[in-house]
């Protein structure tokens, strides 16, 4: 490539940039002015539903996980990596994720709601983001724990109304008090790892808890290793179905 | 673990063992595993749906505090779906009743136990014609046996129906007329098989989920299945159909006679399953279940009309798509499960429709393989096992038998040790006839005085309601007493309120949509002063049996309900703190037994119900001494009672072992939109909520997830009409009107001219507006078409 079209494309790109900037000084100025007129606009009557404007349109996305984003495309932290170096983790930082984690599921082993809308028809789009996991800004969607199911809302119910304009009648409260989750498992000796003090029936991801994303305080120290059962081992009995459950040996009297 | 620990959960141990003792009764000889800590797990089938989960339910200090997939249950492998693993929090709404209420001065009062089955028991002394007991498919099998046994060997009125009548009750008369025995012949293991899936009227993905994902995980294994939706309104189901097929309300008829029209038209139908297994009938006038007999000539000419075109013209559904149905059963080298569930079953013509798909299986040969059947699903727990085993309806006796038929009644009096004669041979009356009874005054021959509803919500349910249900409300002698764990409509219009214990909190057995009976024992107490629906029955029993009733003594002069201890004492059962002195659940499951031979439904020791995640019946004994289920019925490669051919229908109408395929016209629906009331009424249900929503409305994280009913309306219709999204709208009928969001674009999508709303909501009580016309047959009501107009709420 010679100078002289290098030039040329330089020029070219500060162009480009210039006219973008203007353009871009601009919108925000006419959706501040058009903001200030529609707050001085009487409120549309109750029995029709408002007209958005293009300032409005422009603020506020779309879609079900449209308050996901908040727009803030200015803290989009770097790919998460395995070989990242792990923040230091305290008791606090794990009674927090435990607490977090509660707020979501009815007792421990219960199916998450879901914490944001979701399509209500169709086969919902979950896996475009659990698949594999993502994270933007401080929102984490974090990886299905369970591959092979997929029939998302058959097990997951939205945490929120879906329909519009509802007035649900209130209704009475529920005391039922859900088993906690286990806070950690056991060692046999100070250096062993510890066991998995959870139940794993149908889930083989622990990433999608304790990979880079998971909440802190249940992270893994070492998330360069992929193979936890290796080291840690089932401390719950209903991944052995056959072990502690109904008395099988009663028999009825004859 | 510290010492202190181990001490205190030795001691939550000890504690649960004994209660769990309690639950089996003193006679339970072996103690269950001792538990190493707090927490205990013991299985149950779910408390919803009838498809029949096996859960394990997590116990500690008393209290049921998880719940999880039972890996070890066929039905679900261990999954479950929304409402099943939350189905430990149902138990635990704040408002749970703990006190008998009687009416006084028009507000509910609390009373005593021993005087509210007084009361019961002198209303039935008073006037024995005028009692009845409008039961459910949620009862378990003791509950239902009990309470039959109470009425037909009892009272002797034969009034019980259940709430199953408006649930399945077209799926039975179509087994009957078609093979002549109740149930199906396919179970579950055909989902695992089948190549088609066809979905009449049905939404599995919400209504039956964990049955809808063995399907779709099949798929995501790389098995290549085909779904084909034919419904009213698109769903959750449509969106994982290859082909959707949306007809006019009624016309599914027209879709089952199209598609043998094509089998016929292009020689494709199985000859060989037809020259063996079937004969063909026709409807009478009026209908009657065995109908007339007619040639396959007949037969086909009588089909020859209803071509593709035709079909069209009368469903909407375009004629290559009947002919695309009609070409899938034309190949013996595909496997067909049809799955059914209300949308043929709450239909004026219902018995008619099941007929029909039934006919579609036997003539296309896509019958008794697995992967091959026609399979209707069920929508409460026990809607098999304790209505249809049992026999809790007006006209039935445990066991298939029936009340009409002076060697099925001698039956029941030997098994009963009853007094030659005991049993009426005149069936009571039906749901809608019994409500209608109670709703019209004495002296107008509104004989029913006395209504004692179970573990049901009539108040919500019933179709009609302005007219079948609060009339009763407003006519002086009309008492109503209700059974139940919440403040339902119902128990708000009762007379005298019983607390009821619910699932865990009682020993119990259910049978699910495949013939599978299942057994769990109590594992918790139920709240305050409430107390098992089957001893409620028997305590009022034996209360009758003081006052003199002569009906509650058998041939020797005992008590109907007689229990003894192993040492041959008879206990008082009907005392509530002797109740579970024994295991009352083993000891009439173990008399129930003796029924379910006559129609080869035979069931295994109670005690086999006890080690197994439930087992298909017949369950038949083996050489060896096990116990052996049944998958495929009919089929000789795993029917023990099909000998003689490949597929034998041992209780054939026509007793020569062949099944009924039918004909029945299309007919016209009862109403049908017109210019004052322009639009389809669909009624449902959601995927968060069960029925009447009495329990999971309780239970937050399903509550959240759809807090409200709505009305789904087409986008197009709502823009015509001038409503926007979220408005309130007025849903009326020539009955009744509710006001109710509207939610276009939501959970479902309705073709133009047909509007859906859900029912669990008990601030918006759609069955106002609903229909109460029936089946002819099985006297099934139409809960999924009549006619309404919507207007947007102004102001």
């Amino acid at each position: 490539m010679t100078t002289e079209n290098a030039r040329g494309l330089w020029v070219g790109v500060a162009a480009i940039c210039a006219v973008a900037g203007i353009g871009f000084f601009t919108g925000i100025r006419g959706s501040a002015q058009e903001s200030a007129e529609a707050a001085q606009r009487p409120p549309a009557p109750s029995t029709t539903l408002s007209a958005r404007s293009y300032a409005d349109m422009r603020e506020q996305r779309f879609g079900p996980n449209a308050d996901m984003y908040q727009g803030a495309f200015a803290k989009l932290a770097p790919p998460v990596s395995a070989n990242d170096k792990v923040p230091p983790q305290t008791l606090a930082d794990k009674m927090a994720a435990l607490a977090a984690r509660a707020k979501r599921r009815a007792y421990d082993g219960a199916p998450p709601v879901v914490p944001h809308a979701i399509a209500q028809f169709d086969a919902p789009a979950c896996l475009t983001c659990h698949a594999s996991g993502a994270k933007i800004g401080d929102k984490i969607a974090p990886r299905i724990s369970h591959p092979p199911y997929t029939s998302c809302v058959q097990c997951h119910a939205a945490a929120s109304d879906p329909r519009p304009g509802g007035t649900p009648a209130k209704v009475a409260g529920n005391t039922f008090l859900g088993l906690p989750s286990p806070s950690a498992g056991t060692r046999g000796q100070p250096t062993a790892p510890p066991t998995i003090p959870h139940s794993t029936w149908m889930r083989d991801q622990c990433g999608s808890c304790h990979g880079p994303t998971g909440l802190m305080g249940m992270r893994t120290t070492h998330p360069w290793r992929q193979q936890c059962v290796q080291c840690h081992a089932a401390s719950i009995t209903d991944s052995h179905p056959t072990k502690k459950l109904a008395p099988l040996g009663w028999s009825a009297p004859q | 673990m510290e010492r202190r620990d181990f001490l205190r959960s030795s001691a939550l141990g000890a504690a649960t063992v004994a209660a769990s003792r309690l639950a089996r009764g003193k006679d339970g000889v072996a103690t269950p595993e001792a538990p190493s800590d707090g927490l205990t797990w013991d299985k149950a089938p779910c408390r919803f749906c009838g498809t029949g989960c096996h859960v394990r339910v997590g116990v500690e200090k008393g209290k049921v505090v998880a719940i999880a997939g039972d890996q070890l249950a066929d039905v679900n492998k261990g999954l479950l779906c929304m409402k099943g693993y939350h189905v430990g929090l149902a138990l635990y709404g704040e408002d749970r009743l703990t006190r008998p209420l009687l009416r006084k001065n028009g507000k509910l009062e609390p009373i005593g136990w021993d005087e509210a089955v007084e009361i019961i028991a002198k209303r039935v002394m008073a006037n024995p014609k005028g009692f009845a007991v409008y039961g459910s498919g949620q009862w378990t099998i003791p509950e239902g046996y009990a309470a039959n046994k109470l009425i037909k060997a009892g009272i002797g009125n034969n009034q019980i129906d259940p709430n199953a009548r408006l649930c399945m009750a077209s799926a039975v008369t179509g087994f009957l007329s078609t093979y002549g025995v109740d149930e199906p012949a396919g179970c579950y293991d055909d989902l695992d098989a089948a190549q088609v899936i066809v979905l009449w009227g049905n939404n599995p993905a919400e209504m039956h989920p964990v049955l809808f994902s063995r399907i779709l995980d099949r798929r995501a294994r790389g098995d290549e299945i085909t779904i084909i939706d034919i419904n009213t309104r698109r769903t959750r189901s449509s969106a994982f159909a290859q082909h959707v097929l949306t007809f006019k309300p009624q016309t599914d008829l027209a879709i089952a006679l199209g598609i043998m029209n094509v089998l016929v038209q292009k020689g494709t139908w199985d000859k060989d399953f037809v020259a063996k297994y079937c004969n063909f009938r026709k409807r009478t006038d009026p209908p009657t279940l065995d109908g007339q007999a007619m040639t396959f000539e007949e037969w086909q000419k009588a089909i020859a009309e209803y071509t593709p075109e035709k079909v069209e013209q009368i469903s909407g559904v375009p004629a290559d798509k009947i002919r695309l149905l009609g070409e899938l059963f034309g190949r013996r080298d595909l496997r067909i499960t049809s799955l059914w569930c209300m949308g043929m079953n709450q239909h004026t013509r219902g018995t008619a429709i099941n007929d029909l798909v039934h006919g579609v299986h036997l003539l296309s040969g896509h019958f008794g393989k697995p992967g091959d059947a026609p399979t209707s699903l069920t929508g409460q727990p026990s809607a098999c096992g304790t209505v249809r085993e049992v026999g809790t309806l007006a006209h039935g006796l445990p066991g298939g038998l029936v009340v009409a038929n002076p060697a099925h009644r001698k039956e029941a009096e030997e098994v009963w040790n009853l007094p030659p004669g005991r049993i009426n041979e005149k069936p009571g009356l039906h749901t809608v006839a019994m409500w209608r009874s109670f709703c019209t005054p004495k002296e107008k021959g509104g004989e029913i005085d006395t209504l004692w509803v179970q573990v049901t919500n009539p108040g919500q349910s019933l179709p009609n309601t302005n007219e079948i249900f609060y009339p009763s409300r407003k006519i002086p002698g009309k008492f109503l007493i209700v059974s139940d764990v919440y403040p339902t409509e119902t128990v708000r219009h009762a007379d005298l309120v019983l607390p009821s214990a619910m699932w865990v909190e009682k020993n119990g057995m259910f049978g699910n949509s495949e013939r599978r009976t299942q057994q769990w024992f109590k594992m918790v107490d139920p709240p305050g002063e409430a107390r098992d629906d089957c001893w409620q029955l028997i305590a009022v029993a034996h209360k009758l049996l003081e006052l003199g009733h002569p009906g509650m003594k058998d041939n020797d002069g005992h008590f109907l309900f007689e229990t003894k201890d192993a040492q041959g004492k008879e206990v008082p059962i009907w005392e509530w703190k002797h109740y579970y002195d024994v295991n009352v659940d083993q000891r009439l499951f173990d008399e129930y037994r003796k029924f379910s031979r006559f129609k080869h439904k035979d069931l295994a020791p109670y005690a086999e119900y006890v080690k197994a995640r439930g087992l298909r019946w017949p369950v038949v004994q083996q050489k060896d001494g096990s116990w052996r289920e049944t998958r495929f019925r009919f089929a000789k490669f795993d029917d023990p009672y099909a000998t003689k051919a490949d597929i034998q229908f041992y209780h054939s109408v026509t007793k020569d072992d062949r099944a009924l395929v039918w004909f029945h016209p299309y007919d016209p629906p009862p109403e049908s939109p017109d210019g004052e009331y322009p639009f389809w009424l669909c009624t449902g249900r959601v995927i968060e909520h069960w029925h009447t929503g009495s329990m999971t409305m309780r239970v937050p994280q399903l509550r959240n997830s759809m807090p409200q009913a709505y009305v789904e309306l087409n986008r197009e219709d709502a823009k015509q009409l001038g409503i926007a999204d979220g408005e309130t709208v007025i849903v009326e009928s020539r009955r009744g009107s509710v006001e109710l969001p509207c939610w276009i674009d939501g959970r479902g999508k309705p073709p133009r001219g047909l509007v859906f709303v859900p029912f669990f909501d008990e601030s918006i009580l759609i069955n106002k507006v609903t229909l109460d016309a029936h089946d002819p047959l099985s006297k099934q009501p139409d809960y999924k078409k009549c006619a309404v107009r919507l207007r947007r709420k102004v102001g």
